[in-house]
């Protein structure tokens, strides 16, 4: 993931092995990108925005988020996934959403509301992290857009 | 009403009072009969008092009868009779009556409102009977008092009959009916027609009763009775034959109108004749027009009573309906949310049980490598290989079954929640391309699976009909009895509105006993022969079902299944999108 170093990997779960068991295999694949995960919707939000407990968080350049659709809170992944797709300002990050949801019209939803990849978090043995291992692989490779340094 | 039977301790004052106030009416009901009288004094036209005696019997009881003796006394006493006569008449004008009310109470079991027919006949037989004894009585009294001839009996009998009988027919149904119905009902434009008749009533009579002899129009009044019958009750019917009675008999005893030529004989059996008709004719069409529109307003409340219960039931109905689909997308919303969160911690479970996995493999390396003694290598080895590893192959298989059963739960609540297309489904197309997507089950299991003769098109949604067809014919390669070469045939026939299928085998089968919950999910009865949830079949009941459709199981234990299957029939059923969303998943299981 040479060409992507710079990118700062945000996981947003409520689930917190979940987080353990994405960084785990992303470092397994030999992504040695800054990985961090927030646990809620509104942190996430936070995160993005730049407010609240985040409100001096470094300039992170660019951005890619691994975001869960069902969360607990007033802040699902799908209401994240609104709010940073309508704000011209982060509308460039890529988002990822990574749940347990194959629900078709959940998936489209997404779509529509412009996630860039949808995977299912699967169980079946070794599926999940081949999936994680595919999606390091898959970051790697994407070209990243070049977020304004200033956020907000 | 008075209630003829009052408190006891007052039944003798108010006794008293009625046959105190029965005498004075009696009394004033004789004069003016009287004023009547045209073939001897006490022989009358009409005879009212009969009437007013008979009513207050019927109403108060026999034991008033002293009101009715005492009125009758004095009426015949102060008419110049001798009190012997007077008396003796008085007797019978009291047995009389009582007699009639007897008979009303007992055996005409009158209904005091006239409300049927058999009530107007029983008056008719209360006044014959009545006017029988009175007569009877009378008539002799006369004769024995010397005020007519005994030779006379013969002739004056009737006339004294006939003026009781009309008394107790005319005043009777007037007393009754208004006692029964007090009320002044009518309003607007119907007051102005009970007033314009009445109105019509008293100068018709007038002109024909007071004319000249010669102009027989008494018929004229006939109009106006059936006017008053038809539009209106009874009370008023009685009323109208009443004053076109009363105007008669006046008017001939004043020697005017038609019936005022002629032989007195003659003149008297015209005129009751007449009175007769008109009172006993109009009061029986009232009666029997109320009977009738009582009856009509009986049965509108039935009808409407019964439309009222349709209305309910349909409403209980539908709100039954609305709570069971509320409560089935509560059930559906809750097994969705349910598989979804009990699927995070799986994530979980199998995630880490393959780091722990991954660990111990790390373990093993490191072990081999390490400065150890032998037997605490093979030890330590033995914990890693033995102990953790086949701990941990538990918990994968475990957690693999668990997401299994989830899965299955979850696809068959989407089963349940998904819009279906209706749209002509060619069932042999959808058929062939099943078996294509089965090929390798069907070769790995050997049998052989056909089709038989062409299957009729259905009316419903081809994925979900692929499905249903998947499962059946999965469910058969599953259960065949080891041995024995499988025979799978799928065959189908279009009958009316319906289309038929049945997918046969000659498989292990399925015990009697174990039929009713076939359908039922997580069923399985021969789990040690496939891998599975259990649900295919509830897949497939619930799919069919949802077409409108329906599923049985014809099986014989170790002789095979045969699965019925019918779908709307698509003979010339046009296709068409139910539905505005197709939202359904790729049809995988």
């Amino acid at each position: 993931m040479a060409q992507n170093q710079h990118v700062t990997i945000l996981v947003v779960d409520d689930d917190e092995g979940h987080i353990e068991l994405v960084r785990r295999s992303f470092r397994r694949t030999g992504i040695s990108n800054l990985i961090t995960s927030v646990t809620s919707g509104s942190d996430a939000l936070d995160y993005v925005f730049g407010r609240g407990a985040y409100a001096n968080r470094p300039g992170t350049s660019d951005l890619l988020i691994l975001l869960d659709i069902r969360m607990p809170g007033a802040y699902d992944g799908i209401e994240v996934l609104r709010q940073i797709k309508a704000d011209p300002t982060t509308k460039s990050i890529p988002v990822i959403m990574l749940t347990t949801t194959d629900d078709p019209r959940e998936i489209n939803r997404c779509y529509e509301l412009g996630c860039n990849v949808y995977i299912t978090k699967p169980v079946e043995s070794t599926a999940f992290i081949e999936a994680i291992n595919r999606l390091g692989l898959l970051i790697s490779v994407m070209k990243m857009p070049t977020v304004p340094e200033k956020l907000a | 009403m008075t209630d003829p039977r009052g408190k006891p301790t007052r039944v003798g004052a108010r006794d008293a009072a009625i046959v105190v106030v029965l005498a004075v009416v009696y009394f004033g009901a004789a004069k003016l009969g009287l004023s009547f009288a045209f073939a001897t004094k006490q022989v009358t036209a009409v005879w009212p008092p009969t009437g007013v005696a008979v009513v207050a019997l019927f109403l108060f009881g026999h034991r008033v009868w002293p009101g009715v003796l005492l009125g009758a006394f004095a009426a015949n006493a102060t008419h110049g009779e001798s009190i012997a006569t007077a008396a003796g008449i008085a007797i019978g004008n009291t047995l009389g009556p009582v007699a009639g009310a007897i008979l009303l109470r007992r055996v005409v079991r009158f209904d005091r409102t006239l409300a049927r027919l058999r009530d107007v006949i029983g008056l008719l037989l209360g006044a014959l009977v009545t006017a029988t004894i009175t007569a009877t009585n009378g008539v002799a009294q006369l004769a024995l008092g010397g005020i007519i001839p005994p030779s006379a009996y013969g002739s004056v009998w009737p006339v004294w009959w006939v003026g009781d009988a009309m008394g107790v027919l005319l005043v009777a149904p007037i007393l009754l009916s208004w006692v029964a119905d007090r009320s002044w009902a009518w309003r607007g434009w119907r007051a102005l027609e009970v007033v314009a008749l009445f109105a019509m009533v008293v100068v018709v009579c007038h002109l024909i009763f007071q004319g000249s002899p010669e102009l027989q129009m008494q018929n004229a009044v006939f109009p106006l009775t059936l006017w008053c019958a038809l539009r209106f009750g009874v009370r008023e019917t009685a009323t109208a034959a009443a004053i076109i009675s009363g105007m008669a008999v006046w008017g001939t005893a004043h020697g005017r109108g038609p019936f005022a030529t002629g032989a007195l004989d003659e003149r008297l059996v015209l005129l009751e004749a007449f009175m007769t008709i008109a009172v006993i004719g109009p009061l029986s069409l009232s009666v029997a027009t109320s009977e009738r529109r009582r009856a009509e307003a009986a049965l509108q409340r039935a009808h409407d009573e019964l439309e009222q219960r349709v209305r309910d039931r349909t409403a209980a109905l539908a709100a039954a309906n609305t709570e069971l689909a509320a409560k089935n997308a509560e059930v559906e919303a809750f097994v969705y949310i349910v598989s979804h969160d009990l699927r995070a911690p799986l994530v979980n479970l199998q995630g880490f049980a393959k780091e722990l996995e991954l660990s111990v493999g790390e373990l093993s390396e490191k072990l081999q490598d390490a400065p150890l003694p032998a037997n605490v290598q093979r030890d330590v080895a033995a914990i890693l290989r033995d102990g953790m590893g086949a701990a941990l192959r538990f918990i994968t298989a475990s957690t693999s079954k668990f997401e299994r059963l989830i899965g299955a739960l979850l696809r068959l609540s989407r089963h349940g929640r998904e819009k279906y297309l209706a749209e002509v489904v060619d069932v042999g197309a959808v058929v062939g391309s099943t078996l294509a997507s089965l090929q390798q089950s069907i070769a790995a299991s050997g049998a052989t699976v056909s089709v038989t003769g062409s299957l009729p098109n259905a009316l419903g949604d081809a994925t979900a009909i692929g499905q249903v067809f998947s499962n059946l014919v999965e469910n058969a390669l599953h259960y065949l009895r080891p041995g024995t070469p499988g025979v799978i045939e799928i065959g189908g026939e279009a009958s009316g509105a319906l289309a038929q299928y049945w997918v046969r085998d000659n498989g292990v089968g399925i015990g009697a006993s174990a039929q009713p919950r076939l359908f039922q999910v997580f069923q399985r009865f021969h789990p040690h022969m496939a891998p599975g949830e259990g649900m295919g079949l509830a897949i497939v009941k619930r799919v069919i079902e949802r077409h409108g459709g329906e599923v049985r199981v014809q099986s014989e234990e170790g002789a095979g299944t045969t699965f019925h299957v019918t779908l709307p029939a698509a003979a010339g059923a046009k296709g068409r999108v139910d539905g505005t969303e197709s939202t359904r998943n790729d049809p995988r299981r």
